[in-house]
């Protein structure tokens, strides 16, 4: 009895096309066959409909634009079109939003003719994002005379009119638009980034002060996470007045630094 | 009855000991040293490549190039110069580069200036006339490029190009007046890739060079015509000098 009741129920669970597909509408074997072929081409069609409907989907995937496409969460990648939209992720080697940069380097003026100029330049900056940031700049410089300028002295030339930078300061705006790697001798990745620097700030100067402009570009290369080895072009751009000697006159002067040295990177980003 | 009560008691107090002596046995278990990881051993490839397919091949070919330049330490005379360079990249590390490079001329602004003091100073001397001193005409230098540092950059996440940084050290000739005077010239520079075949080219050099002294030769050679001073008038020093040079050079594709 209780065989004959699971036979039953498992019977009835069975689907009704099973037994259309068996046994017909129960008419006669002869008009079976055919029931059978009709009802098997209409589960084709529906597959061919399935499939149809699939490839409009991925068409209108493939149809929409990429900036249309916005990718908020993982499972979105899925709807990226393959091999037309690429997502790339990969980390940045040495973030820099929200943080700050402590760099200390020598420095030196390459296009003065008259003097050897060498410095300390000690900077420090805060990154309000991956680009953008704000830079302090405090240089000190000590000179020395150059050939040309002691042969002078020995022709009674006042050479003291020469304008002769002995400091400055100021304040600087950062692009960091740059941003790659290199390899050391095809043995070493390397990361770095570029900036470039636009600012003003004061010039002090063996005949007073000047107010200054100042534009700059470097490199920062990486060796850690937090430090870097950076090298700095910077030009200062100002207007001086020799008071010395015979030569009074205000005249404007340009002073190309190249420095190099080593940045401090804090406090420490978090990684992914 | 006594007897199944001691036998439990029995293997209750064997099965005690054995537990309790696991126990202590798995507290003081101790593996031999030689068995022990000391150390973690990661693999050690012998010739690692960090770039396997360059963008920018540059072995067994030809680079030429426009160059601007500007003598950064030059007192008297113009220091703006134009000119070009070649080279040849024996592989992608090494180049033999010869560059060369025409004065523009002209003086300045310090030239009337100590003109004026010099005879001013109420020393005697005479007018040195430094308009007439001799002035740097032409630069030839050939240099061993050594390329360091090769890597890619992005510009604003929208732009890609690749970059190569590089030393250079070479001797060639300065002629300055009518005299040509040995020169060594070592720097480095930094060439930014737009296309495999084209890229813009910043070279920053040291140059050493014997010249003449226009301002400490005693007396001053003068000319009074307009004509210049020859070289073999003034003592012979040493100079050193910065020459930042920069342009655009052309890969050329190897047929």
């Amino acid at each position: 009895m209780r065989k004959l009741l699971l036979i039953l129920a498992t019977l009835a669970t069975l689907p009704a096309t099973s037994f259309a597909q068996e046994l017909g509408d129960g008419s006669g074997s002869d008009s079976g066959l055919g029931e059978e072929m009709e009802s098997l081409f209409s589960d084709q069609q529906k597959q061919a409909d399935q499939a149809e409907d699939r490839a409009e989907e991925q068409q209108q995937q493939q149809e929409a634009k990429p900036a249309d496409l916005q990718v908020k969460e993982l499972s979105d990648l899925a709807k990226l079109a393959p091999f037309a939209d690429v997502a790339m992720i990969q980390k940045r080697y040495l973030p820099r939003t929200g943080r700050f940069e402590a760099y200390i380097a020598a420095a030196t003026i390459l296009n003065d003719a008259f003097f050897t100029t060498i410095g300390g330049d000690g900077r420090l900056a805060y990154y309000f994002t991956e680009r953008y940031g704000v830079e302090l700049q405090a240089m000190k410089m000590f000179s020395s005379d150059r050939r040309t300028t002691k042969d002078l002295r020995e022709s009674s030339v006042a050479t003291t009119s020469f304008v002769q930078p002995t400091s400055y300061f100021g304040l600087d705006f950062k692009w960091s638009p740059v941003y790659g790697k290199m390899t050391y001798r095809n043995r070493r990745i390397i990361h770095f980034d570029m900036y470039f620097s636009a600012g003003g700030g004061s010039t002090s100067h063996s005949q007073g002060s000047s107010p200054t402009v100042h534009v700059g570009t470097g490199q920062n290369f990486a060796l850690t996470k937090s430090m870097t080895f950076r090298w700095d072009f910077s030009l200062n751009m100002y207007s001086a007045t020799s008071t010395v000697g015979t030569s009074r006159g205000s005249s404007s002067y340009q002073n190309l630094f190249l420095g190099a040295g080593v940045s401090w990177f804090f406090p420490e980003a978090s990684y992914r | 009855m006594k007897s199944s009560c001691k036998h439990t008691l029995l293997i209750a107090a064997v099965a005690t000991l054995l537990l309790s002596s696991s126990a202590k046995a798995s507290e003081t278990i101790r593996f031999p040293e030689e068995e022990l990881a000391t150390e973690s051993v990661l693999p050690v490839f012998d010739n690692p490549m960090s770039v396997k397919n360059r963008t920018v091949q540059t072995a067994k070919r030809f680079e030429v190039g426009f160059m601007g330049g500007m003598a950064l330490n030059e007192p008297f005379a113009s220091p703006f110069s134009v000119g070009g360079e070649v080279s040849y990249h024996l592989d992608e590390d090494q180049a033999i580069n010869v560059y060369g490079t025409y004065f523009m001329g002209g003086n300045t602004r310090y030239v009337a200036q100590i003109n004026q003091e010099v005879t001013a100073g109420g020393s005697g001397m005479t007018n040195p006339r430094l308009e007439n001193a001799p002035d740097p005409k032409y630069l030839a230098l050939a240099s061993y490029q050594y390329t360091a540092f090769y890597g890619k950059l992005s510009l604003t996440k929208n732009y890609i190009m690749n970059l190569s940084t590089y030393l250079l050290g070479g001797v060639g000739g300065f002629m300055i007046g009518d005299a040509i005077n040995p020169l060594v010239g070592l720097g480095f520079g930094q060439k930014f890739h737009f296309t495999p075949n084209f890229a813009l080219r910043f070279d920053l050099r040291l140059l050493v060079y014997q010249g003449p002294n226009v301002v400490g030769t005693r007396p001053f050679p003068t000319n009074n015509s307009s004509g210049e001073v020859p070289s073999s008038a003034y003592d012979k020093r040493i100079f050193t000098d910065s020459m930042l040079s920069f342009g655009a050079v052309y890969l050329i594709p190897n047929s």
